[in-house]
């Protein structure tokens, strides 16, 4: 059962204005500040958006960013309107995220419960939290896990359950840090397959960081991230092509 | 991850009348037998327990292997407390403590066998109310609880992948190789939940 498409923001779309993140570090001089992203300026509003660059380019910050688990140090984030860092829980209901080993992201000893767990804050009646939970399941064809020890899964099971435990909460943005990594080509087909699916069928929009670039060509809008920096946005054939050049041009 | 059975002792999914009684329930359950076993200390009334948590078990369509299991799995150290009691204050001690100890096993392994983790779950976030008094809320309660029992088999998996690791190095008999990569491993694990319960929203 597809969830109702969520209510249209007063001010859509992901605005990132001159962000820079930083962390500290300590080296055998003392500490220091290294800069993981800076001056990031960015408008998000296309339905599936990819995210392309290196390894260590600043992909899993910036998606990070944008449902605050990482907060900036200069800039300003804004998610349809809300602030991250002011608004964390709201932004949070709003944006869902799914990481590259969902290991750690389930909690629960079983998929249905796991699922359920995410709905406890919205549903308190139990009988209707198991319906939800396996109406979620359903959707995305994995309802005979319900049951399933989350020890037990594939890896393939695993990501469709930990992106079932997200979409449960009904989000208006869904945020994916290089979902296909620890997938075989089936399971990368399957969950191509199905985030085009819930771009067309929920109208969530999907923001997803990749190394699969056929993935990332097909995407509506594209951003190329190298050493914290972005170095092209815009339409994905070219932001993939660049990429490419880039990447063997350095070979 | 590798294929483990779950912490708390593999719940066998049902619908019968012990499945569909309400897990507080059968906690009460296991503490009111258990306070009885131990106050009254007679093995006549430990064993009549035990047979008929049995008893209730088989109704309930549970293998008797699975009802048992509790028991046969601590035989070792079953036969050690017999031993022992029997050789320092006499076989009817033995006796009592022995039939005390078997029938509060089984009874609780009733309780594992009939309630899912997310059962027993809420139960202990009923238990937990109190916990308000002192400023925590008793669904970070559960969730910790849940984390708990969460983490256990990851530990032992990670226990296990640094043994592997160690024998295909050679390194079996070093302690050091067996040890700093379960630290560091499940310092990262602790880490990627926290950001992972932060990401759904499950930490606020």
């Amino acid at each position: 059962m597809p969830a109702e498409p969520p209510a249209a923001p007063a001010q859509p779309g992901i605005r990132l204005a001159g962000v820079g993140v930083a962390v500290a570090d300590m080296t055998d001089q003392g500490p220091v500040t290294r800069t993981i992203l800076s001056d990031i300026d960015a408008h998000l509003a296309a339905p599936m958006t990819s995210v392309v660059g290196s390894n260590g380019s600043g992909k899993s910050t910036f998606c990070q960013l944008l449902n605050g688990l990482v907060p900036a140090d200069a800039g300003t984030v804004t998610v349809d309107g809300l602030d991250p860092a002011r608004s964390p829980r709201a932004v949070r209901e709003r944006v869902g995220f799914v990481f590259t080993d969902p290991a750690a992201q389930l909690v629960m000893p079983t998929v249905g419960e796991d699922v359920e767990l995410s709905l406890r804050r919205a549903e308190p009646r139990a009988a209707a939290r198991r319906e939800r939970a396996l109406a979620v399941l359903d959707e995305l064809g994995i309802a005979d896990l319900a049951a399933r020890s989350v020890y037990e899964l594939s890896g393939g099971q695993r990501q469709l359950a930990a992106l079932a435990a997200v979409l449960a909460v009904d989000p208006a943005i869904l945020v994916l840090d290089e979902p296909t990594t620890l997938l075989d080509l089936r399971n990368r087909e399957v969950l191509r397959a199905l985030l085009f699916r819930l771009v067309a069928q929920r109208g969530l929009r999907i923001v997803v960081s990749t190394h699969d670039l056929a993935l990332a060509a097909e995407a509506d809008d594209a951003l190329h991230f190298e050493a914290g920096r972005l170095v092209a946005h815009g339409a994905p054939a070219e932001v993939v092509a660049g990429y490419r050049a880039a990447v063997l041009g350095a070979l | 991850m590798r294929r483990r059975q779950q912490f708390l002792g593999g719940y066998v999914p049902g619908t019968s009348w012990l499945h569909r009684t309400p897990a507080l329930v059968k906690l009460a359950a296991v503490c009111a037998v258990g306070i009885c076993a131990v106050a009254v200390r007679a093995p006549w009334l430990s064993l009549g327990l035990a047979v008929a948590a049995v008893l209730a078990g088989l109704s309930a369509g549970l293998p008797l292997r699975r009802i048992l299991e509790p028991a046969t799995r601590l035989w070792p150290l079953l036969l050690l407390l017999l031993g022992l009691n029997a050789w320092l204050t006499g076989p009817e001690q033995a006796a009592r403590t022995l039939s005390t100890i078997i029938v509060c096993v089984l009874t609780a392994g009733l309780l594992m066998l009939t309630a899912s983790v997310a059962q027993l779950l809420a139960a202990f976030e009923v238990l937990a109310q109190p916990v308000r008094l002192v400023g925590i809320g008793p669904e970070r309660a559960g969730l910790a609880a849940a984390l708990t029992v969460r983490s256990i088999p990851v530990l032992a998996d990670l226990f296990a992948d640094a043994g592997d690791a160690a024998r295909a190095r050679g390194l079996e008999r070093s302690l050091r190789v067996r040890t700093v990569p379960v630290a560091l491993r499940a310092v990262k694990y602790a880490d990627d939940t926290g950001r992972a319960l932060a990401a759904r929203g499950l930490g606020d």
